[in-house]
């Protein structure tokens, strides 16, 4: 079985959020609501500051805190590796929300993050939060695996894109959007991404972009002294950077 | 003010007596014409259209009522005109940290597209906040006398316009503020970008009834259920409730029992970036302000 992982390369992300609307459209997001965020930060002082960012998705961490502390067992590992929330199970008592050390993860209904108010304006008439006029086909919505228009009152997060990753045929390596075969199996972050920054694989395959890269390059998690073990690795070089003792410790 | 636009709705001519209300008050008879006439001419106008700015106007009023005609050049100068400017009506040097940015010209092309160009009479850049007030008044008379399948692409501009000064008006005011209590000003200027930040959120209200409810009723993002309990624990950043003390307590032995750490409970989920001065790509509208 595969244990699925990405690899952000930050020398070549240039922090457009392609990723980020990608991520929106595949998913019904509410405007605002982002899975796939890109976190923007400084780095020194005057006159040597330097702007940084990274992009940060769920980590679908190997030790899972949201996970460690959902009371109803809503949130769940796959055996592929994949850390999701069943909206059947979630009651929307936010403990996950509490846990998660990285803030990925969203409660719908809240004020919202930009105005005017989509829930209001594509209100919805059945179980669903809204009813955004663009949607992906009711015969992909599932809700055992988070994936769609959430219903009211449950915690929603970044599934690496599930419904797609599922379907990739056994034993792929890489899903490469660069081959038209994988291309519909691939996160849509890793489809969009311009620069080519993004690499969604196989963790547990060592002939795979992915451990290769992380092994060559010197992959680094975020908030890695955490412990959490994320499978969102970041491969920094000389140019880019993930704030991340690692990361640190190899540059002093 | 209101006779020589007697072509325009009412609504119109509300943009189109604050956008002038905004201009230097230069000569006699604009100066008393804001001192005497502005806020009886506001208050005509809010009440055809149904506006809630009652309070704002009548702020507005009294500042006016305890300044001389003959003080509103210099206030006006003090606060926008003189350099080092303390606030800057310029719309691009919240949204692009610069004079002239690339908001700017999009402004500037927008006007052009609605066959709007800026008068030679008017001495700054096209996205003075005059200039925007005066183009919404313009938006909405324009949305009075065209053809529905002409309206879209009109109100999606008035909305894009909106959008802007909503997210412009609060920072304005509040430096309009700061700097009049710091120089010892009358507060004409506040009260009146007051004024416009209150028309705007009561039009917010007309349109989205749902949201502006939704908006004024609604804590601020994160916990919204438990803010009733009796043992609350507050935020070490912000002070908002995290969650319960029972909640935590449980949620942290589930975390020890996991090996995980749970240090950052301390905070609640909205400042963990914050400390690290992490900041979101677009989830808030930062003005990032004049570099």
């Amino acid at each position: 079985m595969a244990k699925w992982g990405m690899v952000i390369d930050l020398e070549k992300c240039v922090g457009c959020q392609a990723c980020t609307v990608a991520c929106g459209m595949e998913n019904n997001r509410l405007p605002g609501e982002m899975w796939q965020d890109v976190i923007f930060y400084s780095e020194g002082t005057y006159p040597s500051a330097q702007l940084k960012w990274f992009p940060r998705p769920c980590q679908h961490c190997e030790h899972p805190s949201c996970m460690a502390v959902c009371p109803t067992g809503a949130t769940y590992k796959t055996e592929d590796g994949v850390v999701l929330i069943d909206w059947d199970k979630c009651i929307g008592c936010k403990y996950c929300m509490i846990a998660c050390p990285y803030g990925v993860r969203f409660y719908t209904d809240e004020k919202p993050l930009v105005a005017p108010d989509m829930r209001k304006v594509h209100e919805s008439h059945d179980e669903h939060s809204w009813n955004p006029p663009w949607k992906m086909p009711d015969a992909r919505e599932d809700w055992k695996h988070g994936v769609g228009i959430q219903p009211h009152d449950v915690v929603s997060k970044c599934t690496f894109c599930y419904h797609r990753i599922s379907k990739a045929p056994k034993g792929t390596p890489d899903l490469d959007p660069q081959d038209p075969k994988l291309r519909e199996f691939t996160p849509a972050c890793v489809v969009t991404c311009a620069p080519g920054a993004r690499f969604f694989g196989d963790l547990s395959n060592p002939e795979s972009v992915v451990s290769r890269l992380i092994g060559d390059k010197r992959g680094v998690r975020l908030l890695d002294e955490l412990g959490n073990k994320p499978q969102v690795y970041y491969v920094t070089g000389d140019g880019g950077a993930v704030p991340s003792t690692r990361a640190f410790n190899k540059k002093s | 003010m209101d006779e020589t636009n007697n072509g325009f709705s009412p609504r119109a001519e509300l943009w189109l007596c604050l956008a002038q209300a905004l201009l230097p008050p230069r000569g006699e008879f604009l100066s008393r014409a804001l001192r005497d006439d502005l806020a009886d001419d506001l208050t005509y106008l809010a009440d055809s259209l149904g506006l809630d700015i009652g309070d704002e106007v009548g702020e507005l009023r009294a500042a006016l009522a305890q300044t001389d005609a003959e003080a509103l050049l210099p206030t006006y100068s003090s606060l926008f005109l003189v350099p080092p400017i303390p606030v800057k009506l310029n719309a691009g040097i919240y949204l692009d940290g610069t004079l002239l940015g690339p908001n700017a010209k999009m402004l500037a092309e927008v006007f052009y597209r609605h066959g709007v160009e800026q008068s030679p009479d008017m001495h700054d850049t096209p996205d003075h906040l005059a200039t925007i007030l005066e183009f919404m008044a313009l938006l909405f008379h324009e949305a009075d006398g065209v053809e529905l399948e002409m309206l879209v692409p009109i109100l999606d501009d008035m909305e894009a316009v909106r959008g802007l000064l909503r997210h412009l008006s609060p920072e304005l005011s509040r430096l309009a503020r700061e700097t009049e209590q710091e120089r010892s000003l009358p507060t004409v200027y506040s009260a009146l970008i007051g004024v416009v930040e209150a028309a705007l959120r009561d039009e917010q209200r007309i349109f989205f009834a749902a949201v502006a409810d939704n908006e004024s009723n609604t804590p601020r993002r994160y916990f919204t259920k438990r803010e009733t309990a009796a043992d609350l624990v507050a935020c070490k950043a912000c002070g908002r409730p995290v969650a319960t003390a029972r909640e935590l307590k449980v949620i942290i032995d589930r975390l020890r029992q996991n090996g995980l750490p749970s240090d950052h409970l301390e905070l609640c989920p909205d400042c963990r970036d914050g400390i690290r001065e992490w900041k979101s790509g677009k989830a808030e509208f930062n003005l990032p302000g004049f570099r």
